[in-house]
């Protein structure tokens, strides 16, 4: 998140690749329930997005809580650098 | 570091020549100074460093990809052109690797191509493509698909794997020993004046050890590298588990527990969003989005193949029982005699569809019977009765050679995507 400090092998929060990894695991779930026939035909069709909006979403809401993370941090301590100067990645 | 020591320092940097590839105002130029008398002018390493490859603007004949391959190489452009020709041949291995690169390799000069992709990502993209490439090459050479692909590829993982972790992994250790870094530092040649995480005792970003006074100006200095992250490369962790994956998918097929072919590809599709999932928060993830991207399409591509159906429907049923209502194809040919049905009369009113993506439909109707046919062809030829078209809909009637009161009629409906459509009467038309 923005606010947390790197410890270790651990990183600021990237969104990106919290995106990628999210819409890649919801295109696997899509490809088990159809090889699974729990999904056939037309039904396909709606259902590619989902993985996307699931992805977009999950994105959305780690931006939104890091950003308010980053506030909260701001306000307890004036100094602190500017939550919008990049301290979130990608 | 002293001040004095790091203005050197910094002056040093700023007339670094840059690094091969990088863009530069004459991008033919020769990018290492005078080339020797023998050997070749560009290193391994150089070599082995893809993402320093760009499409060349000058040596082109259609996106300019064998002329900066050549460059990159430092042969003759014909020899590459020709290897690009003939490869195209066997496996269309030739082409994958000419339009990839068109895709992913920017031209002279520029940064990103049509695929943004950042240096370490093209570089993965690019041995990627160059892997799908020689397995297209093998499946035409070796075998075809009888070749026993899952051990070749986990074979090929296993060998990536260990030369990645061995002598090909940073060939020019110019960067920093592995260790936390701290803040966002803009890297190590901004030098100590510029860099956010330069307080005393702290712990920082790798700095370059500062070259002795005495040293010539014009000596090589090692280029400068980007930051990295903290922690392990998760790429290598997928590739192991995508390998053991595969391994043991294949291992089940093999004992004849039902495997899908889709499953390999996304059993690489659900490691990559895993381990990229957990690179968001830890370690280092680059270059999985582009192998999660193949085997998502990877995946696409099995799943499409295994629900095509393809190959040749031939029947000639002796009676009319025997004649299906509809007859259906994804790709390839459908033959329909109805010349050998003993009971024609018991065709009379009766529809019979025939439907064909890519491919031809050929039915041969008796003589003793009207048939109205109602063609629809997206693309391609077709011979009605003699009368030739190409696409479009349209609807022919032909009446029986005999004549009589009680002459039966048959409806056929043929619809070709991509193809051709031929529709004889008995005997010729």
């Amino acid at each position: 998140m923005a606010a947390q400090s790197t410890t270790g092998a651990r990183h600021p929060l990237s969104i990106g690749h919290l995106v990628m990894g999210v819409a890649l695991l919801g295109l696997g779930v899509v490809w088990g329930l159809i090889e699974g026939g729990v999904v056939e035909g037309d039904d396909i069709r709606f259902l590619l997005p989902a993985p996307w909006i699931l992805a977009g979403v999950a994105g959305l809401a780690a931006l939104v809580t890091s950003d308010r993370r980053a506030l909260a941090a701001q306000r307890r301590a004036p100094s602190a650098p500017d939550p919008t100067s990049g301290t979130l990645e990608e | 570091m002293a001040p004095q020591q790091a203005r050197d320092e910094a002056d040093a940097m700023t007339t670094t020549p840059p690094p091969p590839g990088a863009p530069t105002d004459a991008p033919d130029a020769p990018r290492d100074g005078p080339a020797p008398a023998n050997g070749p002018r560009v290193t391994g390493p150089e070599m082995r460093n893809l993402a320093a490859l760009r499409r060349s603007r000058s040596d082109k004949k259609v996106a300019g990809v064998a002329g900066g391959i050549s460059r990159h190489l430092d042969i003759d452009p014909i020899i590459t052109r020709v290897v690009l020709v003939v490869l195209f041949f066997f496996g269309g291995a030739g082409l994958i690797v000419y339009v990839a690169c068109w895709l992913i390799v920017p031209l002279d000069g520029e940064e990103s191509a049509t695929v943004r992709l950042d240096d370490r990502g093209r570089n993965v993209a690019l041995a990627i493509v160059g892997g799908l490439s020689v397995l297209a090459l093998l499946g035409d050479s070796l075998g075809g698909w009888g070749f026993p692909w899952p051990l070749a590829v986990v074979g090929a993982i296993v060998l990536v794997v260990m030369f990645s972790r061995g002598r090909f992994a940073d060939p020019s250790p110019t960067g920093p020993p592995t260790g936390p870094s701290t803040g966002p530092s803009t890297g190590p040649s901004t030098g100590p004046s510029t860099g956010p995480s330069t307080a005393p005792g702290a712990p920082t970003a790798w700095q370059p050890v500062a070259q002795p006074s005495d040293q010539p100006s014009d000596q090589p200095v090692a280029a400068p590298v980007k930051e990295r992250r903290a922690g392990p490369r998760l790429f290598s962790y997928a590739v192991a588990i995508i390998a053991i994956g595969i391994g043991v998918l294949a291992s089940l097929d093999l004992a004849g527990v039902p495997v899908a072919d889709s499953a390999y590809p996304a059993l690489a599709l659900v490691a990559s969003g895993a381990m990229l999932t957990v690179g968001a928060f830890w370690g280092r993830p680059g270059g999985l989005i582009a192998l999660g991207l193949v085997s998502a399409l990877a995946t696409a591509a099995t799943l499409a193949i295994g629900d095509l159906d393809a190959g040749q429907i031939d029947r000639a049923p002796s009676t009319s029982s025997g004649v299906a209502s509809d007859y259906d194809l994804d790709i390839g040919e459908i033959k329909l005699d109805l010349t050998e049905v003993v009971d024609p009369s018991e065709l009379d009113g009766r529809t019979v569809e025939l439907d064909v993506g890519l491919g031809r439909i050929e039915v041969t109707v008796p003589d003793d019977v009207d048939v109205i046919v109602r063609s629809d062809l997206g693309a391609g030829d077709s011979t009605i009765f003699g009368d030739q078209s190409s696409g479009g809909t349209d609807t022919v009637t032909s009446s029986a050679r005999t004549s009589g009161a009680d002459v039966p009629t048959l409806t056929l409906d043929v619809h070709v995507d991509l193809g051709e459509i031929e529709i004889n009467r008995e005997g010729g038309n």
